[in-house]
Order: structure tokens, then sequence, then C-alpha cells
């Protein structure tokens, strides 16, 4: 995957990247039609935004992480989703999880996962899609940076234009309501 | 758990998940590990944040025999000259 290069003519991105797409579109989504706007759609930003395309990431990833985003926003439409507000409410949650003195009063439960057997990968990640396109925008896009794409803070922070501290905070928010979101949507409901 | 070192359950999940991000000074990741191994919610916390991790991380390779319809490329194909010539 290591295929660094200038950006195709769009004429050619059908043929180039439209099959890749339209897999994890439909890997998401299960719907053939939905999964078809959703690479059309991809393709429509990216010409938009072809300027912003850097050379050091491939034309494929680049347009993966358009889609993503295509993918949450198709979620966040969705009557599953249920939104979780502002980040404000996701620091609340956390603040709820301790006492005055810091101690657990909300402890993590036990989850039973067992690679390859119990554990469906596909579903669990399903869940996670829709926990996540519940999340602040902001806060889910530093996160798919960050655990899904591999970006480094520093990337990160060059792009949101925020502090390393921010960053951080803004993961840490994240990965503890993403895993309570899982907690509640997935291992309690199974 | 009492606070060891100082540092409470709060502060020791923030400092896992930060230790996920950059590298923490060697005194703060020994006080860490200690209190993992000493507190098992915290080490829950630990293990699901990371399994997390390893989930998003993960190529997922699904459908891998379908693709686009003719009729949907030929859609998103128009759909691209037009929006280019649109500019």
């Amino acid at each position: 995957m290591n295929e660094t290069q200038a950006l195709a003519p769009a004429d050619e991105w059908v043929d180039r990247y439209g099959d890749d797409l339209y897999r994890f579109a439909l890997a998401r989504t299960r719907d053939t039609e939905k999964a078809e706007e959703l690479v059309q759609e991809t393709f429509l930003a990216a010409l938009k935004s072809r300027h912003n395309f850097k050379q050091q990431s491939s034309a494929r990833t680049w347009m993966t992480a358009i889609l993503k985003h295509k993918i949450l926003d198709h979620l966040r439409k969705s009557k599953r989703v249920q939104s979780w507000g502002n980040e404000e409410a996701l620091d609340r949650q956390i603040d709820d999880m301790f006492d005055g003195a810091g101690h657990w009063s909300v402890r993590p439960k036990r989850w039973d996962t067992h690679p390859g057997e119990h554990f469906e990968q596909k579903e669990f990640l399903d869940i996670l899609y829709e926990c996540l396109a519940g999340l602040p925008k902001r806060i889910a896009r530093v996160f798919m940076m960050r655990e899904m794409d591999g970006a480094s803070t520093q990337d990160i922070c060059q792009v949101m234009g925020i502090s390393s501290t921010n960053c951080w905070t803004m993961l840490y928010r994240a990965r503890n309501g993403l895993r309570r979101c899982l907690q509640h949507n997935w291992f309690d409901a199974t | 758990m009492h606070h060891l070192f100082g540092l409470s359950c709060q502060d020791i999940t923030r400092l896992v998940s930060e230790s996920m991000d950059h590298t923490l000074p060697y005194h703060q990741r020994v006080k860490i590990r200690i209190h993992l191994i000493m507190c098992k919610y915290c080490a829950r916390f630990e293990k699901q944040i990371k399994l997390m991790r390893v989930v998003c991380r993960q190529h997922i390779a699904p459908d891998a025999g379908a693709t686009l319809s003719g009729e949907a490329r030929g859609r998103i194909l128009h759909a691209l000259r037009v929006s280019a010539t649109e500019r």
C-alpha cells in the first residue's frame, strides 16, 4: 500500500479506487445503494478538495479517510445513533465515573472477548462506528485520525490547530466515551 | 483503591490514555504499572481502550468480491465529470 504518487486524473478514479471504496462502504452500511451513493459523494468531495491532497499519503488512503467521514455523517442521520451532546458532556461523563477523591464510582465491567470465537469483530466494529457517530464531530475526527489512521499527535495538532495537551484530552474523552458506549450497546446488550 | 504515589484512579485513566499518544517520563510509567497491578478496574480500563485501538487498526477486508455495478460506475463517472466542468 506504499504508493506515494500524484493524484490521478478524476476520470480514472472510478476504475482505480471505486471498488475498494465501495467494499469499505458496503461493509459499514450493508446497503448497496447507500454504499454507491457514499462512493460518489466521496469522489465529489475529493474533487473539491483535491488541493488538500498531500503526496506523502496514498490517494487511496486519502479517499478512504474522506469516506469514513461520509459514513459517519450517514450514521448520524440514522435513528439508531444517539448523540452524546458536546465535549463538556463527555467530560462530565468522566467526572461521574469517579467520586470526589478520584476513586471509581462506576467501575469498568469485564469485557468477555475471545478473539476468533465469541468475539465477532465485524459486528463490534459496526457498533464502534455507531458510537463514534454519536461523538461530537471534532472529537470523532481526532479519534479516527489517531486510532484508525495511526496519525501522530503532532500531525493531528497541525491539522486541527490545537495544542498537544488539547489533543490528548480529546483522545481521552473519546476513548472513554466510546468505551462506555460499547459497554452499553455491545457487552450489556448481548 | 487508595491513592498510590498521590495518583487517583481518575489520574491513572488519564495517564494510561496519554501513554498511548506519547512516551511518558520513566518515573510516571513505573507508577502507572504498579497501580495497574494493584487495581483491577484501572487495569480493565487500560485493556478496553487498547482493545479499541487494535480493532480500529485492523484492516477490514469484507465482501472481498463486491464490485461497483457497471451502472453505478457510469453514474459516478458522469457525476464527477459534471462536477469537474462546473468548477
